[in-house]
């Protein structure tokens, strides 16, 4: 356990393979946050373009927050 | 020798090995082993390297007239594919307890690999010179596909290189003395090797049903066929493309080595899970397999 433990802490990655696998858990949870998106829009349609914009990047990003709860993002 | 064409190579480097004028470049020149160069994109060279070993008479007729149905490739063509695989897990990532189970079940089936009075060639499965002619295939095979994925290698890590791949063949017969004694070594070996290579029509029809994917289903084959051929051309060197009678171009081998600098750098930010995951899962399955005293192959 505790050898198990030792190797995956001394695993050694590329800063490319970082980038690589930050993008390949990355890619996924933005096509959720899309998903999301298209599904929740009541809040989005109100106030100027920039706020908008603002809104719509908030809730992609933030979608499991706002799974558990029904956060404000204005 | 049919299926050959006409033209008579020189047997040398640029006969005998693919020629790749633009690649990725080296990142580092750090000490290697062939562990690094199992990265999945490598079995894009399978294929092509099935048709340099049996491009041997004695290895084609072998395999042509092998009564081991468990073994293969028409009949079972995803065991045998998954068998294939292990043998490369086992031999370059394994133990040595893995080699020697591996060992052990591939004898049992290569015992019944032996010539009959029939067979236009001699041959016995359990021959080392065969063998070695095989292991010198899948190195050729792996430090073709690694330069192609990381760059060219400096003298010192292909000497490390050829060193750490010799298990490929003595995982079976193959004793160590076989392996030429130094990397130069080996490319004489290979290009006397190469003068041996005689693709007749049975074996040829047998490697062509094979680039065809004549044992998988027709739908599932059809899409891949293109791209199959592709890869296993451009794999071959050409002595191999002349005695498989297939054709290749300037333009096919600047698409071929266009398609590597962008598949090597992808891979560079793949971590080691992704590139290499798969031939861990192999390995995985064959302890799990020598545990539970089921079959290997």
């Amino acid at each position: 356990m505790l050898s198990a433990m030792q190797k995956i802490l001394s695993f050694q990655m590329t800063i490319a393979e970082w980038i690589g696998t930050a993008v390949m858990l990355g890619l996924p949870y933005l096509a959720i946050g899309v998903g999301w998106l298209a599904f929740h829009t009541d809040h989005i349609n109100h106030g100027d373009a920039v706020h908008r914009i603002v809104l719509i990047l908030g809730t992609i990003a933030s979608w499991p927050v706002l799974l558990v709860s029904n956060a404000c993002l204005t | 020798m049919a299926g050959a064409a006409g033209v008579q190579r020189v047997l040398d480097v640029t006969g005998c090995r693919i020629g790749i004028r633009r690649r990725t470049a080296r990142w580092d020149s750090e000490p290697v082993t062939a562990t690094e160069a199992m990265d999945f994109w490598a079995f894009a060279a399978g294929a092509a390297n099935v048709i340099m070993q049996l491009s041997w008479p004695e290895v084609g007729y072998g395999v042509v007239e092998s009564k081991v149905d468990s073994g293969n490739v028409f009949k079972h063509p995803w065991k045998r594919a998954r068998t294939t695989f292990q043998y490369l897990a086992v031999a370059i990532l394994g133990t040595p307890e893995d080699r020697a189970a591996f060992r052990k079940a591939v004898d049992s089936s290569h015992r019944h690999v032996k010539s009959t009075v029939e067979s236009p060639v001699q041959y016995d499965a359990f021959d080392r010179e065969l063998q070695m002619w095989v292991a010198a295939c899948l190195f050729v095979g792996l430090e073709d596909t690694y330069q192609l994925l990381r760059g060219e290698m400096t003298p010192e890590q292909a000497e490390q290189f050829y060193r750490s791949a010799w298990t490929l063949g003595t995982t079976l017969q193959v004793t160590e003395d076989q392996w030429p004694p130094t990397r130069g070594k080996f490319d004489d070996y290979w290009n006397e090797a190469c003068r041996r290579v005689s693709i007749d029509e049975t074996v040829r029809r047998y490697l062509l049903d094979l680039l065809n994917l004549r044992m998988i289903n027709p739908v599932l084959a059809l899409p891949f066929r293109p791209l199959l051929r592709f890869l296993t051309t451009g794999f071959l060197a050409p002595v191999y493309r002349d005695a498989m009678g297939v054709r290749w171009s300037d333009s096919r081998q600047r698409q071929f080595e266009r398609l590597f600098r962008l598949v090597a750098l992808v891979n560079r930010f793949l971590p080691v899970f992704i590139r290499q995951g798969g031939s861990y899962l192999l390995l995985a399955d064959v302890r799990l397999r020598v545990r539970e005293h089921r079959a290997l192959v």
